[in-house]
């Protein structure tokens, strides 16, 4: 037996994420949220400029060249098809199921990994912050919460308001605590990798942490704030420093979410990445009306790590892509 | 040698930066869900072992520093100079003090080193990790003073100074850690 061979999840944790899996589930239950299966392949992915995507090939007959092949993409994020079920006159669901990131590797990062994520109707962002974090308090027992617009996170870390700020401001502020930084081409990526370097650091160790309200340029698929449209309605969830769900009061413009999806491929382009095709059955479905919603979704093995006290993803996973 | 990029970064992975090798002491993959990927590093010079906090963007590639080892037997010192031979084809060479560094404080004639190149360029020797030496002075112990945590100076044969229980004698041989500096037992 190779070291290669064996789960790197022993028998007593699999046991507690099983328990753990079922107390998920009962906390759905019991508010009415139902639990939904979309697909994995799909046509169309979510487009992200730092989220990349796997493909595979559909073949009509196997062994000839006849017939076309159509490539089909490994969900990121089970949020489009959702997002359809919603538009399409479904209530509150929920989904438990792998999505597929390429390039993601570490002590927290597996390229395939359970995601939970769950939607809201009629909700604003601030309702499912506060159901976000009942159903932590029901995994990881109540714990103290802290919440922060991203701005506030970001003032009182670095001393910089990260709306009105530039690129050298945010290296200066990276230099002066001898931290190196990489070179940036956006003012984003300079916000992002200070967020991590000093802004997530500085979180509590012990607390729950709600970061909202993040500036426009991450605003993903969140509405814009109309009180200050210089901010989205988008918030990050962490606990121990660990970034552990994303959600959003969701954008149900249809002409909007395909200008934002268009200018994320825009800057795949500059990175040198492949373009994603548009997925018209998403657009197509919130041309006909997605009503208001908001919706979450969670990095379901960190949360199994955290609530069993691991240290590394690995744990918590039977096979982890390296022994696969 | 090859290149290797962040993906292959792992412990003792030895990279070309800046012109000079250095080793990876530590290598932390980060990725904010919908942020870039960056590689949190500690890497440690080759040639002066500073040990630097370093983040690198997520693809970026490097060449691999050419670092072997080589098992050499410690001759003699002249001077500043320590001279030491491969014990596989006999060759000798010359390794100055500053390149010896602590290594110096643990060995005496005969002892196998493991000699570090960066091409043909020596940059380390690591003694052996265990080594038996002769204490050449320590003060008497002091009548009275048995608590056995009581531990005083002693010097040893290569000029070393290291603490050593009260009842350690001149003359007497001691097994020696040298990643620690620390006594172990006596020598059987």
């Amino acid at each position: 037996m190779s070291s290669k061979s064996v789960p790197t999840m022993s028998w007593g944790t699999a046991q507690k994420r099983a328990a753990l899996m079922r107390h998920i589930r009962d906390f759905f239950a019991a508010r009415n949220i139902v639990e939904v299966e979309t697909p994995i392949l799909s046509y169309a992915s979510s487009i992200d400029r730092h989220i990349d995507v796997f493909s595979s090939e559909y073949s009509p007959f196997v062994g000839t060249s006849a017939g076309k092949r159509e490539r089909l993409y490994h969900r990121t994020s089970p949020e489009f098809h959702m997002k359809r079920l919603l538009a399409a006159g479904y209530g509150d669901v929920y989904q438990i199921g792998k999505v597929f990131r390429d390039t993601e590797l570490g002590r927290i990062h597996n390229p395939e990994f359970t995601m939970l994520e769950w939607y809201r109707m009629g909700w604003t962002m601030e309702e499912l912050i506060t159901e976000t974090i009942d159903c932590i308090a029901a995994i990881l027992g109540e714990k103290k919460v802290v919440r922060k617009t991203y701005a506030e996170a970001f003032l009182e870390a670095t001393g910089l308001d990260p709306l009105e700020t530039s690129i050298e401001a945010v290296c200066g502020i990276c230099a002066s605590r001898a931290i190196a930084t990489p070179a940036f081409s956006t003012l984003t990526d300079a916000l992002q990798f200070a967020m991590t370097a000093i802004v997530e650091p500085s979180l509590p160790s012990d607390a729950v942490a709600v970061i909202s309200h993040y500036p426009a340029d991450q605003a993903a698929l969140a509405v814009i704030d109309d009180r200050d449209p210089r901010t989205a309605k988008r918030f990050e969830v962490y606990f121990g420093g660990i970034e552990l769900a994303n959600g959003f009061e969701e954008l149900g413009n249809a002409r909007e979410n395909e200008f934002r999806q268009r200018a994320e491929n825009k800057e795949r382009r500059k990175l040198g990445k492949e373009e994603l095709p548009i997925d018209r059955n998403f657009l197509s479905a919130l041309a006909g009306g997605l009503p208001p919603c908001s919706g979450v979704a969670l990095g379901l093995d960190r949360f199994v790590m955290l609530a069993l006290g691991e240290k590394t993803i690995e744990a918590v996973l039977t096979f982890p892509w390296k022994r696969s | 040698m090859g290149t290797i990029d962040t993906s292959e970064f792992r412990k003792k992975a030895k990279i070309i930066f800046e012109g000079q090798p250095w080793i990876i002491v530590e290598n932390d993959f980060v990725k904010p869900g919908k942020g870039q990927a960056f590689n949190r590093t500690k890497i440690k010079n080759l040639l002066t072992g500073r040990v630097l906090d370093k983040t690198f963007k997520s693809g970026e590639t490097f060449e691999e520093a050419d670092v072997s080892t080589v098992n050499m037997q410690y001759l003699y010192r002249d001077g500043a100079n320590y001279f030491f031979m491969n014990t596989q084809n006999y060759e000798q060479i010359e390794i100055s003090g500053e390149v010896m560094e602590e290594a110096s404080k643990w060995i005496i004639e005969n002892a196998v080193c493991e000699v570090s190149f960066w091409g043909e360029r020596v940059i380390g020797v690591t003694p052996p990790t265990f080594v038996d030496l002769v204490v050449t002075y320590t003060e008497p112990a002091v009548r009275g003073d048995t608590a056995n945590n009581v531990t005083k100076k002693a010097t040893l044969e290569t000029g070393a100074e290291i603490n050593v229980p009260f009842f350690i004698e001149s003359s007497m041989k001691l097994k020696i850690d040298t990643r620690t500096g620390e006594y172990l037992q006596r020598s059987t």
